[in-house]
């Protein structure tokens, strides 16, 4: 079973490609003495291409697999089937030694940035570490390196030299940047980068994103419950529910003219910071049934309010239009010009 | 609760029980040979062999185990080199003096130190407070055999009020289980109080006293019920300490119990009365293990639905 | 009309081994009958304290001063025993991580019966408690009410337990609830559920509510009123379309100019510089002129005034942004 996709913009060598992703683990419940225990199948059976400096993001709810995704590529989680290929290499299954050379070039920056830093040691430090470990350059065009790249992240002089613990969490998230960064990798994995931080802060964050994009050439992989950020940011969206892509397509079209039910649900649920607006809300029942126990059919159907008895029987491949615009819905609306 | 998790736990204390019985007699016939310690080291060699027959110690080691396994299922746990009697009834007769001194200093134990942890987390920051965790890194930072014996020169030697060994009125039993009680009360006071303290702070308590819950209804009501939780496993390493301490308390005061005993016998080699003191201990500590885990899945929901898939 | 709630020039400040900490300086609130105030701001802003300030639930090192009042009477904040005869009858209050709200070794039903128990004069037999609760939980919609009594909070989803918090706090039929950042833990659609929830009892019970919260979209889509909170003081406050279409402070305007809509172009997004100050940095000045691009000289040196401009819409700034007649952030 692979719902796959092939689009027009997969025909140009992508930097990432993922395909028929599996990963399932076994719950630590078990049903009786001896029985078996549950699979939770957390991402089954994504696949997708990222292109060289593109922003690409992945939004779902909590516990549609959207970080599980993120480790998986990372080697911080076993796939169970399908494959990560960078550049043509396999990733999955190489050993730790394997990895080294190319934890350079694939960096990660997660939510807690607190948790992400060694609080003993001083910020400078910090992101001169992964030189040393990486053996790049002498000491003292290290220390040059990493000063000039903290200050383009934002820090003042005067904060290099201080502790975590010291600065607020948008300072903190700035040095994790900083130390992903020094390596000068070729994609960024950022998994809720800004989800900690206070709105005002947010947006600090998300420019300094975009600005280092454009500056150093990076791509990135963006992944966040925040559809307003990542419309903001990315470039192509892909919609995750239950382990699954249900829509994916350019950024743009996607959030303008949603098709599958579930984007289109999600993204009439956002707040709009504007008393006038008209609210249309299309009201979900319910919360998402667990990975352990994932409906027949399509995982959707029993909160679309379009659910008929082929929903329920069969599972909706993952199909694109002209314009690399792919839903995996029987009753997804495609506008008629652009079906042709 | 199911009856397969009680059954699941039940079969891997029984195997702890096994392994522990097993260890014990392979290290003590390792450790020396009886008939020497018996018998004196200068004895005939000829009586040597004739006690080594008597006794089985001459055959090989794991016909022994299977043999002393054999007669450990038929209630026949050994006889006593030493005593020159049934090794049971002799640790069976020490037995019920045990018993009163880990008693009485299990009930003072809980008794004070719960109440002081949990006045001091209710208190927090007080000069109770503080006081109470002073008097508690000290009680536990004391070996029991330092303040055994400040206790036996202030009591007994200083102002003669006390007996400094042996049993039987009730006076003999107040310097050993001051000693106990300490170090314990002052263990269970920091642990009451952490727990306390850390349950105090869970967003569940801001709930209670949301919907109308006045302090001292919230504290009963919700937080002692979680408080206990984390105690209970306290109570499990307690019977541990108590067994260590209780060794080290009855030789200073010559409290005639199993601890005592234990000491004797391991000096004598009387391998068949300290294989059965260390097997009622490994019982006693793998049977309170049990119980506290049947009373954390009761007590716990999230622990037994986490268990039994519920 | 007599405001339901009310603050008088509430000052709140935490006890410490070094100084006291300043938290809340001089917030002034009036919280009408069945109206939805929202209260905005960052980390550090002093909306959560001032909320736990009305249920007399600070910590013991609090510190007071100014004036509350309930109905026009003076609340005594810090006498826990007056303090629990309104709780949950008059006011209540629910909190942000709903998982952890609920007593995790206690059923959904004991823990409503304890609330229901609690705000009857008479004794409930043990039918009509179940009856009573069952019927709290469909108000609130919990699906199969009757079966979710046996339950455990950790057996139910977040949105879930944040319901039945709500029916647990209903129980006593408060006139005003306090909701603290309800729905940030809560994933988005159903975020959108709790917020229609909390419409509907203002709609249906004609409860008052204050809604403590972060985010500026649930502000527009649920309040009648907001106040724009920062570093313990109220920056701005008014109808939310006034304020809105027209804030006058810098901050409020920073804040809306640093969010990304999903519903707009894509325009660059214009963070608010610097970071949020810590208690012991306020200075004499207005505490946002370090980030504010048009602070001028007078600023760092004095606070300035509260102004009103048309109907009820009170700004304390130097130089307030003009009027906008269209949007202002876009």
């Amino acid at each position: 079973m692979m719902n796959s996709i092939v689009t027009s913009e997969t025909s140009g060598k992508p930097l990432l490609r993922i395909r028929n992703l599996h990963c399932a683990f076994k719950s630590s419940k078990r049903c009786s003495l001896f029985g078996p225990r549950p699979l939770i199948h957390a991402v089954n059976g994504v696949s997708f291409d990222i292109q060289p400096g593109e922003a690409f993001g992945v939004v779902g709810e909590s516990g549609c697999g959207k970080s599980t995704t993120a480790k998986l590529i990372l080697n911080m989680a076993r796939a169970s089937e399908g494959s990560v290929q960078y550049r043509g290499q396999e990733l999955t299954g190489l050993s730790d030694a394997a990895w080294k050379p190319l934890r350079q070039k694939l960096q990660y920056v997660f939510q807690d940035p607190l948790g992400a830093l060694d609080p003993r040691m001083r910020v400078l430090d910090q992101v001169i570490e992964p030189l040393i470990i990486h053996q790049q350059h002498d000491n003292a065009t290290r220390r040059q390196l990493a000063e000039e790249l903290l200050r383009s992240v934002g820090l003042q002089s005067s904060q290099l030299g201080k502790y975590p613990h010291e600065l607020s969490g948008g300072q903190r998230q700035r040095v994790v940047l900083a130390r992903a960064l020094i390596l000068k990798p070729e994609l960024l994995i950022c998994d809720e980068p800004i989800s900690a931080l206070d709105v005002s802060i947010q947006a600090q964050i998300v420019n300094l994103l975009q600005q280092l994009r454009s500056e150093m050439g990076l791509t990135l992989l963006f992944i966040s419950h925040d559809l307003s950020v990542v419309r903001h940011l990315c470039d192509r969206v892909a919609v995750m529910y239950l382990g699954q892509i249900v829509e994916m397509g350019p950024a743009r079209q996607l959030f303008s003219a949603p098709r599958h039910p579930y984007t289109r649900a999600l993204i009439s649920a956002i707040p709009k910071a504007d008393p006038g607006a008209r609210r249309n809300r299309i009201a979900l029942i319910g919360e998402p049934p667990s990975p352990a126990d994932p409906p027949d059919g399509c995982r959707f159907h029993p909160r679309c309010s379009l659910a008929t008895e082929h929903c329920r029987q069969q599972m909706p491949d993952l199909l694109a239009d002209r314009r690399g615009h792919a839903t995996a819905c029987f009753e997804a609306r495609i506008p008629v010009e652009e079906v042709a | 609760m199911n009856m397969l998790y009680v059954l699941q736990k039940l079969a891997r204390a029984l195997l702890t029980v096994l392994l522990i019985v097993t260890t014990v007699f392979v290290v003590l016939r390792l450790s020396g040979d009886p008939a020497i310690y018996v018998l004196g080291l200068d004895a005939d060699p000829r009586a040597l062999d004739v006690f080594r027959q008597q006794w089985g110690l001459d055959l090989p080691i794991w016909q022994q185990y299977l043999q002393f396994l054999g007669n450990c299922l038929q209630g026949d746990f050994g006889y006593s080199y030493f005593e020159e009697r049934d090794a049971m009834t002799a640790v069976l007769e020490r037995l019920p003096k045990t018993l009163l001194l880990m008693g009485i200093t299990g009930m003072c134990t809980l008794l004070i130190g719960v109440p002081a942890g949990i006045y001091a987390a209710l208190h927090r920051n007080s000069w109770v407070d503080r006081l109470t965790m002073l008097v508690s890194v000290a009680g536990f930072s004391l070996p029991n055999f330092v303040l055994g014996i400040f206790l036996i020169l202030l009591f007994s030697v200083t102002w003669q009020l006390l007996p400094s060994s042996g049993s039987g009125t009730w006076q003999h039993l107040v310097m050993p289980t001051l000693t106990m009680t300490v170090a314990e009360a002052a263990v269970f006071a920091r642990f009451t109080r952490s727990a306390m303290l850390e349950v105090l702070n869970q967003p569940y308590m801001r709930t209670a006293r949301a919907k109308g819950l006045r302090w001292h209804q919230a504290v009963r009501r919700h937080a002692l019920p979680n408080a206990a939780i984390p105690l209970i496993t306290v109570v499990g390493f307690f019977v541990g300490t108590l067994v260590a301490g209780g060794v080290v308390t009855e030789s200073l005061f010559a409290w005639p119990g199993i601890g005592r005993l234990l000491v004797s016998s391991v000096a004598n080699r009387d391998l068949a009365v300290v294989q059965i003191i260390v097997m009622l201990i490994a019982c006693s500590m793998v049977f309170t293990n049990l119980v506290i885990d049947l009373l954390y899945g009761w007590l716990d929901p999230r622990v037994a639905s986490l268990r039994t898939g519920d | 009309m007599q405001p339901l709630l009310e603050t008088l020039d509430l000052h709140v400040s935490f006890a410490t081994d070094q100084s006291p900490v300043p938290v809340v300086r001089g917030i002034d609130l009036k919280v009408g009958r069945g109206e939805i105030i929202g209260l905005v701001g960052e980390s550090g802003s002093g909306k959560s304290v001032t909320c736990m300030a009305a249920m007399g639930l600070l910590d013991d090192n609090a510190r007071l001063r100014g004036e509350i009042r309930w109905n026009g009477r003076k609340l005594h904040c810090q006498d826990d025993d007056a303090m629990s005869v309104l709780r949950g009858n008059e006011l209540a209050m629910i909190f942000q991580d709903p998982m952890s709200a609920l007593n995790p070794v206690q059923t959904i039903g004991k823990q409503l019966y304890e609330a229901i128990r609690l705000h009857s004069a008479k004794r409930i037999g043990r039918s009509e408690l179940k009856q009573r609760a069952t019927g709290l939980l469909s108000d609130v919609g919990v699906p199969a009410p009757e079966q979710r009594l046996k339950a455990y909070p950790h057996q139910l989803s977040g949105g879930l337990n944040q319901r039945v918090v709500i029916a647990m706090m209903l129980a006593g039929n408060p006139r005003l609830l306090i909701a603290d950042e309800p729905t940030t833990a809560l994933d988005v659609t159903v975020q959108a559920q709790i917020i229609d929830l909390l419409r509907s009892l203002r709609d249906q019970r004609g409860m008052s509510i204050i809604l403590v919260t972060h985010d500026l979209g649930v502000v527009a889509e649920t309040c009648d009123r907001v106040l724009v909170m920062y570093c313990g003081r109220v920056v701005e406050s008014g109808p939310v379309a006034a304020v809105f279409q027209s804030p006058r402070h810098p901050y409020t305007r920073g804040l809306l100019a640093s969010l990304p809509r999903i519903d707009s172009s894509d325009d660059a997004l214009t963070p608010i510089p610097g970071v949020v100050p810590q208690p012991h940095e306020f200075g004499e000045g207005c505490t946002f002129a370090p980030r504010c691009p048009v602070a001028s000289e007078c600023c760092y040196s004095g606070s300035p005034a509260q102004q009103c401009s048309e109907s009820d819409h009170l700004f304390s700034c130097f130089s307030p942004l003009p009027v906008q007649k269209t949007r202002a952030h876009r």
